[in-house]
């Protein structure tokens, strides 16, 4: 298994209230798996999805990634693990507002090779269908683009894991299927895919399912 | 894409922000640089007026020597013309003379060489001017009816001496043949100019008559010392030198006794008028009092330069209190703001910073990021501050120059250290107020971040 949770729990203590977020959750995801977690709002999927991506240590349980516990590195040795295994797409898409849409796409080179970098961006954009627009800001796209562009950065640094929050949860169904569509292909291409989502379309298109309690 | 590339694409973006930073920091830059630039104009001024005032007092000083110098020989001419009505002070005789005799009976009886008056103008002597070798007797005159008993002086006029400039004699020579006259002896005898006068068996043209002295110049006649001389039965010898004393300081007739023993031992010197002798102290006395105006010119110019100093000095002082003020109130202010822009700017930028953070951006080059923006700010705003301070210094330091000659007083020297040192420590202290919230910023928790959207 690539990405490999066991028994992950998560419990926040907030103003002398203590909330379990997550009680005993085990996922697996292959490479080349395109695997969606489906459930209500609130039931924890996010929260799972930054633990898996290394951002948020779990209360209990063990993660790994391609073997490696991130957990267990130092903060900057995790942030390098990250920006080389993993790649995040997220509803808000969080580009950086001030940079061009081909600027956005090379943002995790500050890590990187530049090198590169700058070819890959030009072969993602053109991927995303999105070439005519590498020089426009974030403000001056669509939704659709937006979060073609959030997919292009992600996929910049070849992560073998990408990690997808709700990112058809602005989108009409054009650009859901275009984007569910894209997941797949890089899942395809020997990428473990994770996508949290409570759209049913959306999960419907994965190779495999995760239901959280409380799904309808 | 590098954090530079990053940076400047932020600054572009949230300019406003950036420009009112760099603005905060280019008025703190300006107000020290500023005050640099006074503080060191003032220094200067103050170099520049004390020259100006030195000068000044110079002048003065220079033109009060020359008043005092000038006044002085006026003096000098006035005492020297007193001393010349006067006549001789000094009376150089043979030691057995005995001086009760001329008291008593006005003439003298012993005599001298009358080689000694060529010694005496041949040697170095310095405190005694004009002398005049003489020979006196009393003779009985007749004339027109009238007797009357009369000191003959010979007298061959003024032996120059020799090492000294030529002097305008106090008397003339009386010429061979001629006589002059005092006041009692021309009244008494109804002598006239050109009258004749038989002296002895010889004749005498009267040549000159003298007015009232109230001496005994009143009763004595003048003739030529040779014939004097053979009149009196006394052939190459002489009763006496008269001479002038010299401006001498101290206790001068001691001085002139003692030179004159030196030359012509066998002698004695007399002090004859005390007008004369007050006259001479108080000649002295006016040049004491000259100088002693001259010194208090001095005093007076060195009180205006320390007065001047201390009005200078004043300034200067008043000048660094207010830049003891001012430049630390406006770079702490300055700071504060660039602190409160950079704390607003970390809080615009949580989103960013959290996406940056999960895709692998370490906290250090977040830092970096927040970091770089308050050099830049710091380097323009420094920049442009300098600058600044500078040309408000020239114009408040009132250096009496303007333009280039105001950068030429300060000198190209100081302007670039002044700049650099702007250069170096506006973006220090840029990036001080920025670093707790670029630290903050850094540690931003992305999982958090990104939970709150």
């Amino acid at each position: 298994m690539y990405l490999q949770l066991d028994a992950i729990g998560k419990t926040y203590h907030t103003r002398g209230a203590t909330v379990e977020a997550l009680r005993a959750i085990d996922l697996q995801v292959e490479r080349g798996q395109f695997v969606a977690v489906r459930g209500p709002s609130g039931c924890g999927k996010s929260t799972l999805l930054l633990i898996a991506g290394g951002l948020l240590s779990p209360t209990r349980g063990r993660v790994r990634i391609g073997g490696t516990d991130p957990y267990a590195l130092a903060p900057n040795q995790r942030s390098r693990f990250r920006a080389k295994h993993v790649g995040f797409v997220f509803q808000q898409c969080h580009l950086v507002p001030y940079l061009s849409v081909m600027d956005n796409v090379l943002s995790p080179a500050l890590v990187g090779n530049g090198g590169a970098a700058a070819e890959r961006a030009v072969e993602l954009v053109k991927r995303f269908h999105i070439e005519h627009r590498a020089g426009h800001l974030p403000s001056e796209l669509s939704s659709g683009e937006r979060q073609r562009a959030a997919l292009a950065r992600a996929m910049l640094n070849s992560p073998s894991l990408v990690l997808a929050d709700e990112p058809t949860g602005n989108l009409d169904d054009e650009n859901r299927d275009n984007v569910i569509g894209f997941l797949r292909d890089i899942a395809a291409k020997g990428a473990a895919v994770l996508l949290v989502t409570h759209d049913v379309q959306a999960a419907s298109m994965a190779d495999r399912v995760v239901q959280f309690p409380g799904t309808p | 894409m590098r954090i530079t590339r990053l940076a400047l694409r932020e600054i572009r973006h949230r300019h406003i922000s950036f420009l009112l930073g760099l603005v905060s920091v280019a008025v703190a830059t300006a107000c020290w640089v500023g005050a640099e630039v006074l503080l060191k104009s003032d220094a200067l001024q103050t170099v520049k007026v004390m020259s100006v005032r030195q000068q000044m007092v110079e002048q003065a000083i220079d033109q009060k020597r020359q008043v005092v110098e000038q006044s002085g020989k006026a003096l000098q001419d006035e005492i020297r013309k007193q001393m010349l009505q006067l006549g001789f002070n000094v009376l150089i005789v043979p030691q057995q003379q005995d001086l009760s005799r001329l008291h008593l009976d006005g003439v003298l009886t012993e005599t001298m060489p009358e080689s000694y008056v060529d010694k005496l103008a041949n040697s170095q002597i310095v405190t005694v001017n004009h002398l005049l070798p003489s020979v006196t007797g009393r003779v009985a005159l007749e004339h027109a009816g009238s007797n009357l008993d009369v000191l003959l002086q010979g007298t061959r006029g003024e032996v120059p001496i020799m090492h000294r400039d030529l002097k305008k004699p106090l008397l003339e020579a009386v010429p061979a043949g001629t006589v002059v006259v005092g006041y009692d002896v021309h009244t008494t005898l109804g002598l006239h100019e050109e009258d004749t006068l038989h002296i002895g068996d010889r004749e005498f043209r009267v040549s000159k008559l003298h007015p009232q002295r109230g001496s005994s110049d009143d009763v004595t006649v003048w003739i030529d010392l040779g014939e004097a001389q053979q009149l009196l039965g006394l052939a190459n010898v002489i009763h006496a030198i008269l001479a002038l004393e010299c401006e001498c300081a101290g206790d001068r007739i001691s001085q002139i006794r003692e030179e004159i023993s030196k030359i012509l031992p066998g002698t004695k010197v007399i002090e004859r008028y005390s007008q004369a002798v007050a006259r001479a102290e108080a000649r002295q006395k006016a040049k004491q009092t000259a100088e002693q105006a001259l010194e208090l010119e001095r005093e007076n110019g060195a009180l205006v330069l320390v007065q001047e100093k201390q009005l200078r000095d004043d300034l200067q002082q008043r000048h660094a209190n207010l830049a003891r003020v001012v430049v630390p109130l406006a770079l702490v202010c300055g700071m504060i703001w660039v602190a409160a822009l950079a704390y607003g700017n970390v809080r615009d930028r949580r989103a960013e910073i959290g996406v940056l953070r999960a895709i692998g951006v370490s906290t250090n080059q977040v830092l970096m990021l927040f970091l770089s923006r308050a050099v830049a700010m710091g380097m323009l705003g420094g920049l442009l501050g300098a600058v600044l301070g500078v040309l408000v210094g020239i114009i408040l330091s009132d250096t009496g120059v303007s333009g280039g000659g105001a950068w030429h007083v300060l000198g190209i020297g100081t302007v670039r250290v002044v700049i650099g040192l702007a250069l170096v420590l506006a973006p220090a202290m840029a990036a001080v107020a920025s670093w707790i919230p670029a630290v903050q910023g850094s540690r931003c928790d992305p999982a958090d971040v990104l939970q709150t959207g």
